[in-house]
This record gives C-alpha cells, sequence and structure tokens, in this order.
C-alpha cells in the first residue's frame, strides 16, 4: 500500500510542485493551507509522513509540530520541515520541537524525493 | 511529466556545463577537492533528476560517470589526461542525450557502448572500498519520528550492509528504562564506492546528539578483487575471456588503424575535424530559462511586502476620506516601490558574464590542441554583470574572436621562441564596466595585425582609394569591412579574415562598438563596448517638428536657449555653439535627421548638450518635452538598422517616439561635416 | 476562418483582397496577421520613400510600407478606410498601408491563372497570378518578393512607370 504525505504550505505552487513530485514517486498527498488545517486534515486520514513550511498564517510550522508530537497517534509520525539557508535557529527550534528533519528551499525534485525517501517507502 | 523533464532539461544543461568546466579545472588544478566534488555533485543530481523521471539510460550513464568520479575523489583514481579526455567525451555523450531529449529526437544509446566501455576501464583501475560504521544514535531519535530501520535502508542504498552487528553498551538498567528512548548502537561494516561525507548523507538528519564514526578499512583488513578477477574467481568466466574482453576494449580509431583501414594522418584530419564541430555547436546550450541571485529574489519580495503594506494603508487613507497630506507620503512611498521594483526586476536580467566565459577554457583546450598550439586563457571580471539577452548574442562573436586569435593570432611554439616569446601563447578573456558601459576584450600575445598587408588587400578590393591619410586605427579597422572578409580568405595575413564583418554587425545590433589594437609581434586586442542594459533607460524627451525623440540622459549634459551671438560658423568645422567657455559643435537634428522643424533660429530653440567619448556636441531641437523613464524596444526586425537610432518607444498617448544614439548621430555628423 | 476548404473535390485557399487605388490585388490569408485601423506613423528618418515608418501594435513597434509607393503609384494621403494589413514574411513582421480591404476570396488553383507577361503597372516577378473577383481582375502578390526585393531596383522600375 503506498504511503500518504501530508504537505503543509500556505504558497499554493510551493503544494503543486510537492504534491506533483510525490505523486510522481508514488505517494499519496494531503494537502493543508496551515498548521491549523493540517491538524484538521490529521483527522480521519492515515499520514504516514509530514512536510511542512515553517512561515504560515494562522499557525506556523514550529507550533504546528509542537501540537503534533503533543497527540498522542502523531508523536512518532516523521515530520520535514521546509527551510531556506537564513533560516539556521529555525531549524535548531524545529530540531527540538521535535522536527525529524528539513529540506533547505530551493530545492529540486531528486532532493525531495531523497528526503522523504528517508523516512517512509 | 513534460513539465518535469523540461526542468530536468534545464538543469541537466546547466550541470552538464559544470562537469565540463569542472573536468577542464581538475586537469589544472588536480588537488583542488572543492572542484573534483563540484564535478561529482553535478553529475551525481543529473543522475538522480533522469531516475527520478524515468530517463534510465540517462540515469545508467551518469551514474558510471559519477563512479569514475567518485573514485577521482576518494583518490583511488588519478585525473590525468586519459581520465579527464574520457570524462569529457562522456560529458559530450551526456548533453547529445540531453539535446536530443530537448529537440525530441530519440537518440541511439548504442552509440555510448565505446565511451562506456571506457568508462569501465577507468572503473576498474580503482577500487571499492570498505568501512566501519559505529553508530550511537540519539536517543530522542524516536520522538523525532525518526526509525534506524530507515538509516540502514537508505545505507543498502548507497553498498552492501557486510555486517552488522548491534552494540548494547547504552542500555540504563531496567528501572531506569524509558520505552520512548533509543539505547542501542550498531556497529556496521559497509561496502561502498562512496566517501565518509557519502555514508554520512545517510545520517544526514541524526547528526545532532548522535555518534556517528565512519572509519575506511585499510587495505591490509580487506580484499577487494577487480570485477574481472572476481568473475574468474565466483567461477562466472574463464580467465581468458577476460583477457579477450580487455583487450577489446579499444578505441573504434585504433581499431580502424590497426586493420589498416585508416591512416594515422587521415584519423588525425577527422579527429580534428569532429572537434571543430563540438566546438559549433557547443554554445547551443543556452537555455531560455535565467538562474538568479537569491539575493535579488529576497530584494524583491521584501520590496513587494512594503508595497503590499503601503496599498492596505492607502486603502484605508481613502476609506477615511481624511488626511489629504497622508496622501502625498504613501503616494510619494508607492512612486519609491515601483521604481524599486522596477530596477530589482530588471536586475533578473543581469547574468554575470563568467557563465559565458566559463565555456571558452573547452574552446580554448579543444583548437589548441588540434592546432598543436599550447594555449593558456586567462580569464578576468567573470563578475561583470550584463543583460542576459545582450550575454546570449555576445557568444558567438566572442567564439569568433577567440578562434582567430588562436587560428592567426598566436603563432606555433617554433615560431614563438624564436622571437623570444613564451611556448605557451596567452588570451586574455576580460570583461569590467566603465560608465554605462561593459567592455569585453579578447587579447592575445600572437603576432599582431600585418599594417602594410591590410593596406594592400583593401586597396586591391577598392575599399581603399587613397592609404596615405590612414590612421592605424582606421587600417585595423578595415577587417570589419565586408569587402575585405569575403573578397578572398585572407588566413595568410596574420589576420583575422573570415567574418569579422559578422562580428561588427552583430556587436552593432546590440547597440555596441568594436576596437580594434594591435602591436606587431606583441598581440591584438579586440574590444567591444556594450551597454550596460538594453532595456529600460532615463530619456529625455524633445521635439523636433511633429516628432518627438528620446534622448538617452547618460549623455546629456545640460540644455540650454544659446544668445544668437553665441552661435557662429566656422570655414572648416560647421556651426558652433558657445556653452560657458568653449565652443562646441552646433547639431542641427532636424537636417540630420532630415525632418522639418519649428524652430531653425538657434536663439529661439534649445541645444541639448550630450558628451560622447569626452567631447561635447549640441544637439539642436524646437523643444525640450520632459524626463521619463522608457522600454527601448527595436524597431521590428523588418526595419533596416539607421545610424543615428537605437530604437524606439511607445509613448503615454500611444505613437511611437524614436531614441536617438548619440554615438551614431555624432558619428553621421562629422561625417556630414568633413564632406 | 480556415486558409483551405474543400469544395467540389478541390482545395481552395483563401486570399484577402484589397484596393490600391481602382485596383483589386489579393495576399494569402495565411499570411495575414491581423488587419486595422491605420494608427499615427512615427517616420523614420533615411529611409525609402515607401516605408513610412513604424506603428505600435499593441505595445510591439512594427514598420510600415506604403504599397502603393513601393509600387511607384501615386499616394495622396491617407483616407477613413486605409488601413494596415499586418503580415508576416521572411524578414519578420511589417504593415502594408492599402487603400481598403474589400473581402476574404477563396481561389481553387484551377481560378488562378500565370501572370500577364506585361500589361501591369508592377513588376511582374512581384506577382505570383491573377484571379477573378466578381468581374474584376484580382492580381494576386508575392508578398515575399515584394517585401524581400531590393529596394533601389523597385524604385528604379517605379520611377519609370508612367
Amino acid at each position: 500500500m503506498s504511503k500518504t504525505v501530508l504537505i503543509v504550505d500556505d504558497s499554493v505552487s510551493m503544494r503543486q510542485m510537492v504534491s506533483f513530485t510525490l505523486r510522481d514517486a508514488g505517494y499519496e498527498i494531503v494537502e493543508a493551507i496551515n498548521g491549523r488545517d493540517a491538524l484538521s486534515k490529521l483527522k480521519g486520514n492515515r499520514i504516514d509522513m509530514i512536510i511542512t513550511d515553517l512561515n504560515m498564517p494562522e499557525m506556523d510550522g514550529i507550533e504546528f509540530i509542537k501540537q503534533l508530537r503533543a497527540c498522542a497517534e502523531m508523536r512518532f509520525t516523521p515530520v520535514v520541515m521546509l527551510t531556506t539557508e537564513s533560516q539556521e535557529a529555525k531549524k535548531e527550534e524545529g530540531r527540538r520541537a521535535g522536527a525529524s528533519g528539513w529540506i533547505v528551499k530551493p530545492f529540486t525534485p531528486e532532493q525531495l524525493v531523497g528526503v522523504v525517501k528517508k523516512f517512509v517507502r | 511529466m513534460e513539465k518535469l523533464v523540461r526542468i530536468f532539461i534545464d538543469e541537466a544543461l546547466e550541470r552538464i556545463l559544470e562537469l565540463e568546466e569542472g573536468l577542464l579545472e581538475i586537469e589544472k588544478h588536480p588537488d583542488n577537492r572543492e572542484l573534483i566534488n563540484l564535478v561529482f555533485r553535478a553529475a551525481h543530481t543529473i543522475k538522480g533528476s533522469s531516475g527520478t523521471i524515468g530517463l534510465t539510460e540517462i540515469s545508467k550513464f551518469t551514474h558510471s560517470m559519477e563512479e569514475v568520479l567518485d573514485m577521482l575523489r576518494e583518490d583511488t583514481l588519478s585525473p590525468d589526461r586519459e581520465t579527464i579526455n574520457t570524462l569529457l567525451k562522456a560529458t559530450d555523450a551526456l548533453k547529445e542525450m540531453v539535446e536530443s531529449l530537448a529537440e525530441g529526437r530519440t537518440f541511439d544509446y548504442s552509440r555510448c557502448n565505446d565511451i562506456v566501455g571506457r568508462l569501465e576501464e577507468l572503473k576498474n583501475r580503482g577500487k571499492v572500498r570498505e568501512f566501519k560504521i559505529l553508530f550511537a544514535p540519539s536517543p530522542e531519535l524516536f520522538k523525532r519520528g525518526i526509525e534506524p530501520s530507515m538509516i540502514m535502508e537508505n545505507l543498502r542504498e548507497m553498498g552492501e550492509i557486510l555486517e552488522m552487528r548491534a552494540s548494547p553498551e547504552r542500555v540504563p538498567p531496567i528501572e531506569e528504562l524509558d520505552p520512548e528512548e533509543l539505547y542501542l548502537g550498531w556497529e556496521i561494516l559497509f561496502r561502498t564506492d562512496r566517501d565518509e561525507a557519502g555514508i554520512r548523507e545517510a545520517f544526514e538528519f541524526v547528526e545532532d546528539g548522535s555518534e556517528i564514526k565512519v572509519l575506511p578499512v585499510t587495505e591490509g583488513e580487506k580484499e577487494t578483487p577487480f570485477l574481472g578477477e572476481m568473475l574468474v574467481k565466483e567461477g562466472v568466466v574463464d580467465p581468458r575471456d577476460v583477457d579477450e574482453a580487455l583487450k577489446s576494449q579499444q578505441r573504434l580509431g585504433d581499431i580502424l588503424l590497426k586493420q589498416g583501414k585508416v591512416t594515422q594522418e587521415e584519423l588525425e584530419k577527422v579527429v580534428a575535424k569532429q572537434r571543430d564541430k563540438k566546438t559549433d555547436s557547443f554554445k547551443k546550450s543556452i537555455t531560455s530559462t535565467i538562474r538568479v541571485d537569491l539575493k535579488k529574489l529576497d530584494h524583491l519580495v521584501n520590496i513587494v511586502g512594503e508595497m503590499v503594506i503601503i496599498h492596505s494603508m492607502l486603502q484605508e487613507a481613502i476609506n477615511n476620506n481624511g488626511a489629504s497630506t497622508r496622501l502625498d507620503v504613501l503616494f510619494g512611498q508607492l512612486q519609491r516601490i515601483g521604481r524599486e521594483i522596477q530596477e530589482g526586476v530588471m536586475s533578473l536580467r543581469m547574468l554575470p558574464v563568467g557563465e559565458v566565459f566559463h565555456r571558452f577554457n573547452r574552446l580554448v583546450r579543444e583548437l589548441s590542441e588540434t592546432r598543436n598550439k599550447e594555449i593558456e586563457l586567462v580569464v578576468t571580471g567573470e563578475e561583470t554583470e550584463l543583460d542576459k539577452g545582450v550575454l546570449e548574442k555576445i557568444t558567438d562573436p566572442l567564439v569568433h574572436l577567440i578562434r582567430n586569435a588562436i587560428d592567426h593570432g598566436i603563432e606555433e611554439r617554433e615560431e614563438r621562441l624564436e622571437k623570444g616569446k613564451p611556448p605557451k601563447g596567452r588570451i586574455h578573456l576580460s570583461a569590467f564596466q566603465m560608465g554605462d558601459s561593459v567592455f569585453i576584450e579578447v587579447e592575445d600575445d600572437g603576432r599582431g595585425l600585418d599594417r602594410e598587408k591590410i593596406l594592400k588587400k583593401a586597396c586591391q578590393s577598392g575599399l581603399v582609394t587613397d592609404p596615405s591619410n590612414l590612421t592605424d586605427e582606421q587600417i585595423y579597422g578595415l577587417i570589419f569591412q565586408p569587402g575585405f572578409s569575403t573578397a578572398e580568405k585572407v588566413t595568410d595575413i596574420s589576420g583575422r579574415g573570415v567574418g569579422m564583418d559578422v562580428v561588427k554587425k552583430n556587436i552593432e545590433s546590440l547597440n555596441g562598438k568594436v576596437f580594434i589594437r594591435s602591436k606587431p609581434n606583441a598581440g591584438t586586442t579586440v574590444s567591444i563596448k556594450l551597454p550596460l542594459t538594453l532595456a529600460i533607460i532615463d530619456g529625455l524627451t524633445v521635439s523636433v517638428g511633429d516628432e518627438v525623440f528620446v534622448i538617452p540622459i547618460s549623455s546629456v549634459v545640460e540644455s540650454l536657449r544659446p544668445e544668437k551671438e553665441n552661435v557662429k560658423t566656422l570655414n572648416e568645422k560647421g556651426e558652433v555653439v558657445k556653452v560657458r567657455e568653449d565652443y562646441i559643435p552646433l547639431v542641427r537634428l532636424h537636417e540630420l535627421l532630415d525632418i522639418p522643424a519649428r524652430k531653425t533660429d538657434p536663439s529661439e530653440a534649445i541645444v541639448v548638450v550630450t558628451s560622447h567619448e569626452v567631447k561635447r556636441y549640441g544637439l539642436l531641437v524646437d523643444d525640450l518635452i520632459g524626463e521619463q523613464q522608457v522600454v527601448i524596444k527595436n524597431l521590428g526586425e523588418a526595419m533596416p538598422k539607421i545610424q543615428g537610432i537605437a530604437g524606439g518607444t511607445v509613448l503615454g498617448d500611444g505613437r511611437v517616439a524614436l531614441v536617438l544614439d548619440i554615438s551614431g548621430i555624432v558619428e553621421v555628423a562629422t561625417s556630414q561635416t568633413l564632406q | 476562418m480556415t486558409a483551405t476548404e474543400k469544395d467540389h473535390g478541390e482545395e481552395k485557399e483563401q486570399f484577402v483582397t484589397f484596393y490600391l487605388n481602382k485596383e483589386v490585388y489579393a495576399i494569402e490569408a495565411l499570411r495575414v496577421q491581423e488587419i486595422i485601423e491605420l494608427p499615427g506613423i512615427t517616420k523614420v528618418p533615411h529611409l525609402p520613400e515607401f516605408l513610412k515608418g513604424v506603428i505600435n501594435l499593441r505595445g510591439t513597434i512594427v514598420p510600415v510600407v506604403d504599397l502603393k509607393l513601393k509600387f511607384g503609384m501615386r499616394s495622396e494621403g491617407y483616407k477613413k478606410h486605409t488601413c494596415v494589413i499586418v503580415t508576416e514574411f521572411s524578414g519578420g513582421v511589417m504593415g502594408l498601408i492599402v487603400d481598403a480591404v474589400a473581402d476574404v476570396l477563396p481561389l481553387s488553383e484551377r481560378g488562378i491563372s500565370a501572370p500577364p507577361s506585361f500589361g501591369t503597372r508592377i513588376r511582374t516577378e512581384f506577382i505570383k497570378g491573377m484571379g477573378r473577383f466578381n468581374n474584376d481582375l484580382v492580381i494576386i502578390l508575392d508578398i515575399e518578393k515584394v517585401l524581400t526585393s531590393e529596394e533601389a531596383s523597385a524604385l528604379s522600375e517605379a520611377v519609370s512607370q508612367p
């Protein structure tokens, strides 16, 4: 059975790019536009992995990861953050909040699949 | 999917360039690790992305290249000439594959069998290595959603796990056990073609808080047989078959030579031709996408952010129907932002000339090899930025100039030694910015242009009737004349014969200029002057008769209405006008442009003082209209190039106004007064 | 509008017909990008007389040629129906100033006869053939040749016309 990845980003183009690439690599995709939306999408969907942007309206990525890790059934789900090179501090903050990994923007489809494969197959 | 292929092609072409340039650099600096890494990454990326979108043939091919490159990284293979040659050949093949893909042609992969064979040959020279990996993960791994089994899975993709043992040293007494913490560590014996950094990639996100050691297993501890030996050992093939196979791994040329199908001479000729062909096609790979410095984009995003804020403030101010003074301020802000966005967007079109310059390394290397001359290419000013459109269009002319410098400028080794020059010829390709122009120069230390021969040639073909009062510069300039180069191949004159007129035409189509300097036996310098950017300029709009013209502000010094007594006619120099303490030539634009003017008396009209190459000229116009930024457009392909006109622009009322090219205007004006 | 259509098993090609003075001319519809009212023309110096200058076609600058001047006919001021046929040829995009556009005319190969060797105002090499429209003779132009012809020779021929 194929694995499902939840992609959380307020940018439509970014979501499309990620979904497109991962669908192509054989993953199922669920999309959410911010942390709050993502939390609601977790209910009723079996999610194997999450990719989240950090800067988003309503609920940002760090807060989302914190709430996710506080939630019993999502404690061990891999979460990868999308960061930019200038966000070294954010990376550390995210790691402490419980992020499993990160992808530095901009990235190639190949890099994206490479990172996802590190967590789910 | 098509879109992904498009993205892949663009990226691959970029990476291929990196590969090519990098390989050439490695040859010069074989100890530069960073270079080798760069080249390796380039191949690695292509392999990965081609694989991801199902281009298995390309992926397989780049994998072979990657393996060889990895051996360079690991120092198990030295970057000698043969290795670099093979890798360059492979790069060429790869480029062809990608280009075929781009053009929708099918590529016959069997053509690469020879090159793949040679890559295999190189690979057999190096060795796969074994590592011992000690991995004591951070206890919080589970809490971050990371499974150790996935890491092992990743390792398996990089090589072979020969042995794996769990080490329980860190497991605490049972009463302190936290079921969510990870106490186990692992010891892994791993065989791979990767180096330590490559192996560490598998541990990318777990390095913090974990203890990871990657230790190469030393020679004595292991045995890594060659592929051939292994096949024999495993009983797959007979030793004689391996020998046979190794022997048959020859180049096609060598085989044909051996069989007497071709002579050495013929072979060399064809190989040289093949190289020439490649240098012709190498410039094709410029794509229509552009790579943008992230800083430039960030800057734009910031400005747009500001704009959004101002917009909402403006909205609020309008809603409140109040404080009209604030509207002023806000509008001023918006204007500033608009300007900054414009500048920012324009700067996106600017690319460092290095993007083009670096390709010439290959050109010089290949040409010097075929011409049997030793030539070094020195590149400076790579960071100088030029409009992408301009950059693309000067590539061809530059190829031409460099080719000429190699073919005709730089002497053969013996000749150089006789002249007391260093045996190695030198071509200096440089770029620099001066004022609102960018200069690109191709300088060689060859034999220089032969003044007398050029003159003789020009007289014969009727280009020159009276050579007595021509300056050197004018004489050298003759080689840019169409009649000069097409009349006969002038390759015997030290000279840059064929197609220099085309070079000049190309540069002029960009509103650029070409200059040439030369000294016998010291060399020749061709200097190209280009406008910094084509598209947007600050312009002074003026009216002459019914027409409106735009003069680039960059060449305007001031404007004035002269007193009657300050305009005089000199016998030889035509009309002059007194500006402050000097008399400068007066150019009546309406006469020069052959249109009726409303005001022909300078004391009623306006003189726009412009500067051109340190000299000043006064342009007579009817009236000043104002200053504005204009987007320069060309006048349509079908329009012949008119001296003095840089292009046109669409004014606010929808009409087209012509943009003047001051250097061209000055040229027309001076040639008229000379007559 | 399709450029060709089947009619009684015959391939018909579409032509745009237009007037120069009282005569009817035609060019292949495939060559025509669009037809616009004559906008303001900006004169460009040092051009042959028939190259009238440039116009603004929705932000793109397009040169325009006065076909009558090109063929050495009288051209007296532009009137209400004067329009520009924007056409593409090997040298780029060019606007053709004509007195008025008449119609779109489908012609089969059989309906086109060879150009006469004499008796026309314009040089025969500019003519692709002759067709009929109502009862008028239509001169089908080889616009490629017209626009790429050497200006000088076109002019010298024009001068010799009455």
